[in-house]
């Protein structure tokens, strides 16, 4: 029997439409989240808020213009999947995305070249397919500047996997450490004493491969 | 990154519109019933069929014992049956309009109060008899007046906490919860106050072809005493709110069905007939080449909230008053934009909006309004750099933006003249259906499909550049799509009179597309509250326009400044908003 005019589901078309102009003043909020994954317009919002940050974080990661995009495109796609199951006490959308994008690029170092290509990404297609020459030359620009921060990120590897983490999130993609806690999903505190012995061990093994000692002030820039 | 490097954007451009149209299938699909051919078939999110469903939840499993012994299987009139649902609570499943007083005392035993009432044919409760008020659910959302309507069957109320209710419908789309165990509509007896109560009124009523082939349905939350239904016909088309020209069909009360007294075959007809005038009209433009613009000049209306006493969103430094929002205390008005966009090949536009009317509910919240000083709407904020005044006095917004579609902005020009212009293949196309897979007839304009696809049929017709005989192909599948309703003689809210097509979404909008039929162009399109959109703003009566697009001008010109100017239009020279 065709429904006129019953709800949908708990979530109305007008709460739906008044949510997805919210979203675009104000960026998508915590309570908003879970639909991004249904609602073209609350996504739309959400992707734009978010694409910029994602790249550089990817970036920062990942030294290769055509995994770069299929791994933009995986996180997106992952957390379309997910936005469901998200839950507003355990983060803001933006680490919410990092935590998925954190885990989607450990997988990817794992993978194999072979088996990344033989996938076809999820939804039957790849990032990397929407790339054309004008965005191979931005996005390598892209990637050459992040060169020191992957150095960085590649020394950081030998960093125990916990505090890893927290530095991670704080000193490469600028979260607060709340935020980083919430991200990985541990108590301030804890993100606190993680941060301070990745950085401590850092250094020492920075300063080991350099022959020198690093100045104690952060360079941020 | 994109350092306003407009080509920059591309590949962040192409990946949002894929990932989009991911999120689109997904929010389809997760309400779809049919499965879809081999190719895209993807049993987790599919859903059960809309139905004509109210669910409920209950809190005690006890209750739920109690209720199938005694009004469940062992129902001799098997007017309905109650049924534990998975996780608690229970679902009441109606299979005819009979039995009022047993339902009330099924609803009762499941924690909810209710005075349920049966009519006949083409009677509707005479309103008011009760007060109506929402229900505000744990965790946010709120419940108020429903109407529900459609074809014979099972009507499913269950009765449950609101958690587990959004547990189930997670649990269904991922395919752990069958059709069979989730209804549409829950109703949690924790959330009621002691006060409240269901008022449901039911009717049989016209469905395809047939005059008490289907029924309507109207649930509302009641606080305090409740009347007892005085059955009265069911009211014509009502007035138009905020002080509009009355537009038949249209205003509160209104649900835009059509007009009864047309058949689906003679609507189908008229459609037909306007198709044939539509692949019969003038030639295609081409779209814009380099140096030359498209023009468009619509009249947007649009659905606004305002709170009154300094409850605005915004910094106390710039206030935003109009601001889309529910809550209780909101005032809405009508705020109309005459909107004028000039794109160039590259998607670049200059966007100039002309705030026009804002019309009140009620002249106590026009007052009210004025007493704050008149404050525009927050986009109208003459603070901001491109708001200024033009040489009437009216606000002005001029700016530079860019269609989402980037630079194939105009790409879908090709992809339209690729369109098939067999009007069902042209239907199949869209909803990307294949021969061979699930029955290809066309779902209900109320269904969520069926909804879908008509309103990718009138984007089609309300696009500025398509071809006739696609415009014909649109005309014509729709006269193919059971749900649709006609009328004559509508008026847009500017007052530009035609005839409408109009159907009720699955969802609760109303949608009605206003054209000429003599050249079959469309003045405009609307959606409207209907039921439970109306229950949830409080004042804003069923049937109010939520936001109309009059369709003014369309064209390509020469110039971004090639249209009707205000006199002494100071914008256009300072503007930074030039397409180049």
């Amino acid at each position: 029997m065709e429904t006129e005019g019953a709800l949908p589901g708990p979530r109305s078309e007008l709460s739906r439409r008044l949510s997805a102009v919210a979203a675009r003043e104000r960026g998508v909020g915590a309570e908003q989240l879970r639909w991004i994954g249904t609602d073209p317009d609350l996504f739309e919002a959400f992707y734009r808020e978010q694409v910029e940050g994602l790249q550089h974080f990817v970036a920062r990661r990942v030294g290769d213009r055509d995994r770069a995009a299929d791994l933009t495109a995986e996180v997106f796609l992952a957390a379309i999947d997910s936005a469901h199951r998200y839950r507003p006490g355990r983060g803001t959308p933006k680490t919410w995305l990092y935590g998925i994008a954190r885990v989607l690029v450990a997988n990817d170092r794992r993978r194999s070249g072979r088996e990344r290509a033989g996938e076809a990404g999820g939804e039957g297609f790849r990032g990397s397919s929407l790339l054309d020459p004008e965005d191979a030359a931005r996005i390598d620009a892209r990637i050459d500047a992040a060169a020191q921060s992957r150095r960085l990120y590649e020394a950081m590897d030998r960093l125990p996997e916990a505090e890893r983490a927290v530095l991670e999130l704080v000193a490469l993609d600028e979260l607060t450490v709340a935020e980083a806690a919430a991200a990985v999903g541990v108590r301030s505190g804890t993100a606190r004493v993680r941060l301070y012995r990745a950085r401590r061990r850092l250094r020492a093994d920075l300063e080991a491969a350099a022959g020198q000692p690093i100045p104690k002030k952060e360079d941020r820039s | 990154m994109s350092q306003g490097g407009t080509p920059e954007r591309d590949f962040e451009q192409r990946l949002q519109a894929r990932l989009k149209a991911v999120v689109a299938d997904r929010g389809a699909a997760a309400s779809r019933q049919e499965v879809e051919g081999a190719g895209t078939a993807d049993p987790v999110w599919r859903r059960r069929a809309p139905r004509f469903a109210l669910g409920a939840g209950v809190a005690a499993a006890a209750v739920a014992t109690a209720l199938i012994v005694s009004a469940g299987g062992d129902n001799p009139s098997r007017a309905f049956a109650v049924e534990p649902q998975k996780g608690g609570g229970v679902r009441i499943e109606i299979y005819s309009l009979e039995d009022a007083s047993g339902l009330e005392r099924a609803l009762a035993w499941a924690g909810i109060r209710s005075q349920v009432t049966w009519l006949p044919t083409g009677r509707v409760c005479r309103e008011p008899h009760y007060k109506p008020s929402i229900v505000h659910l744990p965790g946010g959302g709120s419940l108020g007046a429903v109407t529900m309507g459609g074809p014979g069957g099972p009507m499913t109320i269950g009765v449950g906490s609101t958690q587990r209710w959004r547990e189930s419908f997670g649990e269904h789309r991922r395919g752990e919860l069958s059709d069979d165990e989730l209804a549409n509509l829950n109703l949690d007896p924790e959330a009621f106050r002691p006060d409240q109560s269901v008022v449901l009124s039911g009717a049989p009523a016209p469905y395809g072809g047939d005059p008490e082939g289907g029924s309507v349905a109207q649930l509302g939350i009641a606080e305090g005493p409740v009347e007892p239904c005085e059955p009265v016909p069911a009211p014509p088309n009502g007035s138009a709110p905020f002080g509009l020209p009355p537009t038949p069909g249209g205003g509160p009360g209104y649900r835009p069905r059509g007009d009864g007294a047309l058949s689906r075959a003679a609507i189908a007809e008229i459609l037909r007939h306007t198709a044939a005038v539509a692949a019969a009209g003038p030639s295609v433009q081409a779209p814009p080449a380099p140096g030359q613009f498209l023009y468009t000049k619509t009249r947007v209306a649009q659905l606004q909230g305002w709170l009154p006493r300094g409850h605005a969103k915004g910094s106390k430094a710039n206030p935003r008053y109009f601001v889309p929002t529910s809550d209780p205390n909101a005032r809405y008005a009508l705020v109309t934009t005459l909107k004028e966009v000039w794109t160039n090949p590259e998607g670049r536009t200059r966007v100039r909006e002309t705030l026009g009317r804002v019309e009140f509910l009620s002249d106590a919240d026009q007052r009210g309004w004025e007493a704050a000083g008149s404050p525009p709407p927050w986009s109208f904020d003459p603070r901001e750099h491109d708001v200024r005044r033009d040489g009437s006095g009216r606000l002005v917004k001029d700016f530079a933006s860019r269609s989402w579609r980037g630079r194939r902005l105009f790409s879908h020009v090709s992809q339209l003249a690729e369109a098939p212009t067999e009007p069902e293949a042209l239907r199949l196309a869209i909803e990307r259906r294949r021969a061979g897979g699930s029955p290809l007839d066309p779902s209900p304009a109320s269904s969520l499909r069926g909804g879908a696809t008509v309103e990718r049929l009138l984007e089609i017709l309300t696009e500025p550049i398509v071809s006739p005989a696609l415009r014909g192909a649109a005309f014509a599948a729709l006269a193919e799509i059971p749900g649709i309703g006609f009328e004559r003689g509508v008026a847009d809210t500017g007052g530009r009179r035609g005839d409408a097509i109009a159907w009720v979404r699955e969802g609760g909008f109303g949608h009605r597309l206003i054209f000429d039929p003599r050249t079959s162009r469309i003045l405009a399109k609307a959606e409207m509250t209907s039921g439970a959109e109306a229950a949830r703003y409080p004042g804003v009566p069923d049937g109010t326009v939520y936001r109309e697009t009059a369709y003014l001008q369309a064209g390509i010109v020469d110039s971004i400044h090639e249209a009707t100017e205000p006199e002494g239009d100071p914008v256009a020279t300072t503007s930074p908003a030039r397409p180049r």
